[in-house]
């Protein structure tokens, strides 16, 4: 495969099948070339070779595990139970981790997708729009809070 | 055929709106499907109605208090930030006039009806535009309002703007009867000045042109005019006024019998009180009274309520007491020594609080009335003198304390009794009110109410055990389970939150990193993550992160707003409407969409890794050691073993045997 910039890496079936994209384009790729030769390059316009580099820890070793379950829309997605070893993987700077999103959810990975949204939204939670604000440095219009008129009285 | 209406009425099949579509419910679904929908459907709200009591402040915890505030506010420490909070609350409620009402400025005008215009519509004579919408050719002078020309009404006429034409018919209805009444009314008035001008003047009343001045459709005018042309031919040849001589008289042959009827019921009273028209016995010719003299009542009030039953009767006094007279005393303070002025100042904020707990014991009050000899004496009780002297009448104790540097002057712990039970009087109770869907109310109640909130005073959260000496170490034993997280109250959301502990790396934000590679400063931002990224991302936050979410950007507002109807709910803003008759009535004036303020939901808790209370107990600045070293003598050794012991049997004396002898 080949990343953005132009670096080239050696991919193995069993270690990326991780990858919906990886499988189905390397099946593909396979079945056009009836298997002859190695010489050709799959692109990944999307996806820079150090993140490539950073992703490829991930799939060897998730390479082994389920698929995962398709939840209820309508409930509060996210994973109360994040091992260890993804949390450490995860201990990037903000900037990587978005990079990262961005190749998880071009090349289909599904356990890192929700593993990197569920770091996301832990960097949101609790937090005021102040503070959400100030962390991500959004720098946009903050939205004033107002008051809703209350027609009731509520007494203490 | 004949049949398919009622099986419209039938089928599960059938699409039908939702059963709470009236209260802003948007979706419609198969009928089979409206049972599972209105479990979570977001117009099903329910308030929380729990309760908990809170006592103010006594001295033996005063020092905690103080040491407390001197530190820096953690939204970790819940107990305290609970107590600041609900002191908040009820600091806002606490109006300084109702409980000290010697206290309320002289100088103070009555406080207006209109109270609330922030949510009231004023509508204009039968529910027309205001009058700050009447051009200003047509403002008032005088206090009476000037006539429209016919090419004004025409152009109003021709303008659309704010006239609601549906409901047109409905004041023609009210108007007409308005009309009439008004008409009457203004005959004395206008006919007095009819007599100073001399010509002509036509003079309308203000309810009347504001109506005209909406823009009244032509085909009403005439009608109008002619009413007000029979009114003013009336006036201006006969005075039909009451004190007016010969108005009965006048009054037989310009109306019918009807008319004079219910002029009579109108004005009788003032028709006999200028003489018009005697009472119906005049008094010399009364059987019953004619042969009577006329006496003052008098009354003894000897039975006065008493007090002490009930702080409420109290409150409510003697209902004959604004009625009759009554003598001020005050009492002597010359033994003092020293001049009113000169009398120490009270703590505002401790005799507020106590003030108010006394107020529902058994009522404050600055002077006792006391019936002697039938007439009332008012004994002044307690007054108290505080710095600033009077107070406005919407001044609460917030105001005051302001300006002044926070203290904790409620306990921290809290006692939760429901309204079943018989809760002490002398405290404060504080209600939850918050709103939230019914699917997500259980998990509410069950995650801050029961497991966190009553658990303050000792389980979720343990306190220093020398805490009364003012040691201020506090521990949260539990946590939400895998995930590292914190319990924390924010002062901001006025709730409980679980923050998630975050790695130090992912807080640096903009940073120049190898992995970005080419172009990465650009996409360096949460703004630039694609919206369907951005939304699937704020499927995992909880409602209370959603609702703080949606106020960083309009971005980020109009993501959240997608999850809306699957996470959120929907609550009507109710708006009072008053009309120039009189009534009132309450609209919907819009649908609100919000997120509630209940944080992922936890199951179960775990122990949180902190260190034993006894390690604390080692460096505690308050536990203060103290080595005895001089032997101390024990209780059994303090008397000489030669002296006998003194029992029950050896008290009782030696009595002589025998019978008596004198």
């Amino acid at each position: 495969m080949q990343s953005s910039d132009a670096e080239i890496f050696e991919v193995d079936m069993e270690t990326d099948k991780q990858s919906v994209i990886n499988k189905t384009m390397l099946e593909d790729f396979e079945w056009m070339m009836n298997g002859e030769g190695d010489d050709d390059l799959v692109p990944l316009p999307n996806v820079n070779a150090a993140i490539f580099k950073k992703v490829r820890p991930w799939c060897t070793h998730h390479k082994d595990d389920p698929p995962p379950p398709q939840g209820d829309e309508n409930k509060e997605r996210g994973t109360d139970h994040t091992p260890v070893w993804d949390q450490e993987f995860l201990k990037v700077d903000q900037g990587a981790l978005f990079k990262l999103i961005l190749a998880a959810d071009y090349l289909d990975f599904k356990s890192l997708l929700d593993v990197t949204y569920n770091t996301l939204a832990n960097m949101i939670k609790g937090k005021t729009p102040e503070e959400t604000d100030k962390s991500f440095n959004i720098k946009m219009t903050l939205w004033k809070r107002k008051k809703p008129k209350c027609t009731k009285r509520t007494v203490a | 055929m004949c049949k398919e209406a009622e099986h419209q009425l039938l089928c599960p099949l059938e699409q039908v709106p939702c059963l709470n579509s009236e209260y802003g419910c948007p979706l419609s679904m198969s009928r089979h499907k409206l049972a599972k929908h209105l479990q979570v459907c977001p117009a099903s709200v329910v308030c929380c109605s729990m309760e908990w009591n809170r006592w103010p402040n006594v001295d033996s915890e005063t020092t905690l208090h103080e040491n407390i505030m001197k530190e820096t506010p953690s939204e970790e420490c819940l107990d305290t930030a609970l107590a600041l909070q609900d002191q908040k609350v009820l600091f806002r409620s606490l109006k300084m006039v109702e409980l000290f009402p010697e206290t309320r400025e002289a100088t103070e005008e009555e406080p207006t009806m209109n109270g609330e215009t922030g949510v009231e519509e004023m509508g204009g004579a039968v529910g027309g535009v205001d009058i700050s919408l009447v051009p200003h050719g047509l403002s008032a002078t005088n206090g009476e309002m000037a006539e429209l020309s016919q090419e004004e009404r025409e152009v109003l006429a021709k303008t659309k703007e704010g006239m609601d034409l549906a409901k047109f018919g409905q004041w023609e209805n009210i108007f007409s009867k308005e009309h009439a009444a008004s008409a009457l009314t203004n005959s004395s008035a206008s006919c007095e000045s009819k007599n100073k001008n001399g010509p002509e003047k036509k003079q309308i009343s203000s309810g009347n042109n504001m109506v005209e001045g909406e823009g009244a459709p032509k085909k009403k005018e005439p009608q109008e005019n002619q009413k007000q042309q029979d009114v003013h031919t009336a006036m201006e040849t006969t005075g039909l006024a009451p004190w007016q001589d010969g108005v009965l008289e006048r009054l037989k042959t310009a109306v019918d019998a009807k008319d004079y009827n219910m002029y009579l019921v109108h004005n009788g009273r003032m028709l006999i009180h200028f003489g018009q028209m005697p009472a119906c016995t005049p008094k010399e010719r009364d059987f019953v009274y004619g042969k009577l003299e006329a006496q003052e009542v008098k009354t003894v009030y000897t039975f006065k309520v008493p007090v002490s039953y009930c702080g409420k009767r109290a409150r409510l006094g003697d209902a004959m007491l604004s009625c009759k007279p009554s003598e001020h005393k005050a009492v002597d303070t010359s033994d003092l020594g020293i001049t009113v002025e000169d009398l120490p100042k009270s703590d505002l904020i401790k005799t507020t609080l106590q003030c108010a707990l006394e107020r529902e014991l058994k009522g404050h009050v600055i002077s006792e009335s006391r019936s002697i000899d039938g007439l009332f004496m008012d004994f002044a009780t307690q007054t108290y003198n505080f710095e600033p002297e009077q107070f406005s009448s919407g001044t609460v104790l917030a105001d005051l304390t302001a300006a002044t540097p926070g203290g904790l002057h409620v306990e921290l712990h809290s006692e939760c009794v429901t309204r079943r039970h018989n809760k002490s009087s002398s405290a404060f109770t504080f209600t939850c009110n918050k709103f939230f869907r019914r699917d997500e109310f259980p998990l509410h109640f069950k995650n801050v109410h029961t497991d966190i909130q009553s658990c303050l005073n000792g389980w979720f959260q343990h306190r220093c055990p020398l805490a009364y000496l003012g040691c201020t170490f506090v521990q949260n034993h539990f946590r939400p389970p895998g995930q590292k997280a914190k319990v924390i109250y924010s002062q901001e959301l006025k709730t409980f939150a679980i923050k998630p502990e975050v790695a130090p790396e992912l807080s640096e934000g903009r940073k120049n990193n190898h992995l970005l590679g080419h172009g990465g400063k650009s996409q360096n931002s949460l703004t630039s993550l694609p919206l369907e990224i951005l939304q699937y991302i704020a499927g995992f936050l909880d409602s209370v992160s959603l609702a703080q979410l949606s106020q960083v950007s309009v971005l980020m507002r109009n993501i959240c707003a997608t999850l809306l109807q699957e996470r959120g709910m929907v609550l009507l803003q109710w708006k009072k409407k008053r009309y120039s008759h009189g009534g009132t009535s309450w609209r919907v004036h819009r649908e609100i969409w919000q997120f509630s303020s209940l944080f992922s939901k936890i199951k179960s808790w775990e122990f949180n890794e902190v260190t034993s209370m006894s390690e604390h107990l080692k460096s505690c600045p308050f536990n203060i050691v103290e080595h005895k070293t001089d032997p101390i003598l024990l209780t059994s050794m303090c008397q000489p073993r030669e002296q006998a012991r003194e029992s029950l049997v050896s008290t009782f004396r030696v009595r002589p045997r025998g019978r008596y002898v004198s």
